[in-house]
């Protein structure tokens, strides 16, 4: 056995036991609803839970008609009582959240019910396409610089995993997102719409690779047009950050904190799928030498006829 | 369609998608082993034939 072949034992194992966690962990462990953005006892104070749920408080909900379309389960009403102005939320079927007009309205995937277990591995997914296409930039970069065919073989393996996963992304997104805002697709969010263009010019990529003859003036350039390509990725990666959009942006931002245990069964995915991305990188790199090696067999054999 | 449903569409389609892929380049793989292995024969029995027709001609 090669090297490689441990490597990917190793990769396959450790991939196989993150990944049963991780669903593990996305099915039992983590809560099966959205996370509640707002901290009764400290952050919030002018927000409390109303319990037990009076009757005049269901009616004051059932009879507001002005509500705010969050795109999300929980519904939200604006009501007028001998208090004044106050939000009405409903969380589920069961809970009340009353909120001062005042208090600014920071409701962050709530309730969105078990389609948003989803995220786990669509996060997870989104990450390796991200990651692929940057192995595919980086293997590139090294074929223009040292013209060895084993960076080609790199970007072009890389590449390939990265549709795949990225397909895989953009299926669940549109699968969350019908659970959720009730659409498969919103053509006005940048998110979306950069991640769609990052896929089509992958897509490209393999379709220029696909109909060139093998070598080096191929290698070249699918080398220079993925170059191009990857600089969808930090478009495709910030346009949630850069403008607002519908799209959550759930890491590295204040509106977005998630629950300890959602962040760990995330990052166990994340995890999960990064070495399952290097085990497939590592047999799509012997499938791609081995092309290689049955090109210099044919070539051999036919100079051995002429 | 409830929420469940699309959850389990969702993890279908992702587990679906990587098992056909690793599928799909493990009978590549197989596939590519044996055309080496026949093509090397091939180059292997062509080289002796070559070797035997030099010696032939040189004699």
């Amino acid at each position: 056995m090669k090297k490689t072949d441990y490597l990917k034992m190793i990769f396959v194992l450790i991939a196989a036991v993150l990944t049963m966690t991780g669903l593990y962990m996305a099915f039992v462990w983590a809560p099966p609803h959205g996370t509640h953005i707002f901290d009764l006892d400290q952050e919030h104070k002018d927000v409390y839970l109303a319990e037990p749920i009076s009757d005049e408080l269901i009616e004051a909900f059932n009879s507001s008609e002005e509500h705010i379309n969050l795109s999300y389960n929980a519904t939200i009403k604006q009501s007028l009582n001998q208090n004044g102005r106050l939000w009405l939320i409903k969380d589920g079927d069961s809970t009340f959240w009353i909120m001062d007009s005042d208090t600014e309205l920071k409701v962050f995937a709530e309730n969105m019910g078990d389609v948003q277990r989803i995220f786990y591995f669509h996060v997870a997914s989104a990450w390796v396409a991200y990651l692929a296409f940057i192995i595919t930039f980086i293997g590139s970069l090294a074929y223009l610089k040292t013209n060895k065919m084993k960076y080609d073989i790199l970007a072009f393996s890389s590449a390939e995993i990265g549709i795949v996963f990225c397909t895989a992304a953009i299926i669940t997104g549109g699968l969350w997102a019908k659970g959720t805002w009730g659409e498969f697709w919103r053509w006005e969010d940048r998110k979306l719409f950069m991640t769609l263009v990052l896929w089509l010019v992958f897509m490209a990529y393999l379709a220029l690779r696909s109909n060139s003859d093998p070598g080096k003036a191929r290698a070249r350039l699918s080398a220079v047009f993925s170059i191009i390509g990857c600089m969808c990725i930090p478009l495709s990666f910030a346009a949630n950050r850069i403008w607002t959009q519908s799209h959550p942006t759930v890491i590295a931002s204040e509106s977005g904190s998630l629950q300890t245990s959602m962040v760990f069964t995330l990052i166990t995915a994340v995890f999960a799928f990064s070495f399952l991305y290097g085990a497939i990188l590592l047999t799509k790199m012997d499938v791609e030498n081995m092309r290689e090696e049955l090109e210099e067999i044919k070539q051999e054999i036919g100079d051995l006829d002429g | 369609m409830d929420d469940i449903n699309y959850m389990y569409i969702g993890y279908s389609i992702i587990w679906g998608l990587t098992f056909v892929y690793l599928l799909k380049i493990t009978m590549d793989q197989k596939k590519l082993a044996r055309e080496i292995k026949m093509l090397k024969e091939v180059a292997d029995g062509r080289r002796k034939t070559d070797s035997g027709t030099d010696r032939t001609s040189e004699n």
